[in-house]
């Protein structure tokens, strides 16, 4: 029934809790499959009937997967959920934005520890997303591709033999593959190395993205590494290069951080205990603001600095600070001042109460 | 001075998203709300910006230079999308739009992705150059993406094993349903 609290708003996704290979620098890694039905036209020109049919699909599928892989697997409509639960799963990185647009005929598999999700009707029929802690390709690709075998004995895939799996658009053709892998790099932001680092990353097939807010700086200093091309390579092959490359980034953050400790260790420093200052101080903080102030916290606590946190605060109040997950929190929907004084106290508590 | 937010056109744009691919650095200014709408707060998604632009853009290229440009009012039969809605949206329609408008997706793909041909996985039935090695799940596979008796019984036999007999029970009646149906036809 619509606005029953299903059960993922009050769960913390397992990615968060673990810390996996390079952790101190690689958030998570994503795999995402992406697979159209044999006979059903794709999401854009799709009729109600044909999305409805993919959407039946999609829950006897939930039902398979169930039986054949680990944990619960559960089905949801988008239709049968409020928005700010839709809202919820957006913020936790389970689903697009652009899955909401059309959530009268769009829907959700998601499993219990959260590490799988499959967009159903969103750009293609299915969206197969792995995600897992740390710099971890290989076991994300794996699990993606447990769960394709489970999908394709429910239903006929749109393949073809020269162009592989066949997408809705054809960026994705091929392997359907898109990997994507979180990484925190303040280090090189503060050289001001990034931008040599992105167009070195841009000429060896992958694509880099950061959230820019005011000013020059990403935002938390965080960037989505990802694969560029899906046909021409094997799933393996994309894995293995990104992995490498990714491998060489983390190197490049670890060795400029160093430099910076050697180099300028007081100032370093001073960033560090100033955000923690605000973050364990301040009333009230807006996203921008915490986004900034948390990345500073975690460099201190990856180089020492701070030794009494545990990492994982970042993944999580980075999750938990977002506007739908702070109302939700709260019980009510929130003005944008009321959401700054409680993301201020969500901080506060959390950084010091451990 | 203020600039506006290059999507509503109406707030200050805060939110500056920088993408550097081949290269070549672009920019968008977006306020707040238009930026968490395009999902760019959501950032594990995929990099929808420029995406469709740019592929509207490498398809003029394709068909100026060499001009095997497809009339924009070829049309999918089976799903009615026409050229002109793939140049402007990058999106296809059904499985038969890569062949109506092959043509003009091949150069694409040469410039866009990393080879010609799939290398990677297969679904099980559907080996490369193998033709006819279908059997066992595949058969089991029914068209139009419906499930077959033959994996409801297999389900049903695991959720036996399980004890799960909720499930169990719930797995029998489909089966007897399906199995009516097929009486019927």
């Amino acid at each position: 029934m619509r606005g029953e609290e299903p059960d993922f708003v009050r769960r913390l996704s397992r990615w968060i809790e673990g810390n996996g290979s390079a952790s101190d620098i690689v958030i998570s890694s994503r795999v995402r499959l992406a697979r159209n039905l044999e006979k059903v036209p794709f999401p854009p020109v799709m009729e109600r009937g044909d999305a409805e049919e993919v959407l039946e699909a999609a829950e006897r599928a939930a039902r398979v997967l169930q039986c054949r892989m680990e944990g619960n697997y559960d089905y949801y409509p988008l239709r049968d959920m409020t928005e700010l639960h839709q809202w919820v799963l957006v913020e936790k990185h389970l689903i697009s934005p652009q899955l909401t647009k059309s959530s009268a005929l769009s829907g959700v598999t998601v499993s219990e520890d959260e590490a799988v999700s499959i967009m159903v009707n969103e750009e293609d029929h299915f969206r197969i997303q792995c995600l897992f802690p740390g710099l971890n390709l290989r076991e994300a690709w794996e699990t993606a591709d447990a769960v394709d075998d489970v999908l394709e004995e429910v239903v006929s895939y749109a393949y073809d033999e020269k162009l592989g799996y066949l997408t809705t658009c054809p960026t994705n053709l091929g392997t359907g593959m898109r990997v994507s892998v979180m990484t925190h790099l303040p280090g090189l932001v503060m050289s001001e190395m990034i931008d040599s680092v992105i167009s070195g990353l841009s000429k060896v097939g992958a694509v880099v993205r950061g959230l820019y807010g005011e000013g020059s700086e990403a935002q938390g200093n965080l960037f989505q590494i990802s694969n560029r091309t899906t046909l021409g390579h094997d799933e393996a092959t994309i894995v293995e290069d990104m992995s490498a490359v990714l491998r060489e980034v983390v190197q490049k953050e670890r060795s400029i951080r160093e430099t910076i400790y050697r180099r300028d260790r007081t100032s370093l420093e001073d960033k560090v205990y100033r955000a923690h200052g605000l973050l364990t101080n301040a009333r009230m903080m807006s996203s921008e603001e915490a986004m900034q102030l948390l990345s500073m916290l975690r460099l201190g606590i990856d180089m020492n600095i701070l030794s009494h946190i545990s990492p994982v605060v970042f993944q999580e109040l980075t999750i938990r600070m977002r506007p739908s997950m702070i109302q939700r929190e709260a019980g009510e929907s929130l003005k944008p001042e009321q959401r700054d004084v409680r993301r201020a106290t969500l901080m506060r508590e959390r950084i010091t109460g451990q | 001075m203020a600039m506006r937010c290059e999507r509503c056109g109406e707030h200050e744009a805060t939110v500056r998203i920088t993408r550097i691919q081949n290269g070549e650095k672009q920019e968008m200014h977006l306020c707040a709300d238009c930026a968490a709408e395009e999902g760019y707060f959501a950032w594990s998604f995929e990099p929808q910006f420029p995406t469709h632009g740019l592929l509207g853009g490498l398809m003029e290229g394709v068909s100026g230079r060499r001009r095997v440009a497809v009339p924009g009012s070829t049309r999918c039969e089976r799903c009615g999308r026409t050229y002109r809605d793939f140049a402007q949206t990058g999106f296809l329609g059904c499985a038969d739009c890569y062949e109506v408008f092959d043509t003009a997706i091949e150069p694409l793909i040469k410039r866009m992705q990393g080879g010609p041909e799939h290398r990677g996985k297969t679904p099980r039935g559907r080996e490369r150059s193998s033709g006819s090695q279908a059997g066992g799940m595949d058969e089991a596979r029914s068209e139009g993406g419906t499930v077959s008796v033959e994996v409801l019984r297999e389900e049903l036999k695991e959720a036996v094993s399980r004890e799960d007999y909720e499930r169990a029970a719930e797995l029998r009646d489909r089966i007897r349903e399906l199995e009516a149906k097929d009486d019927e036809g």
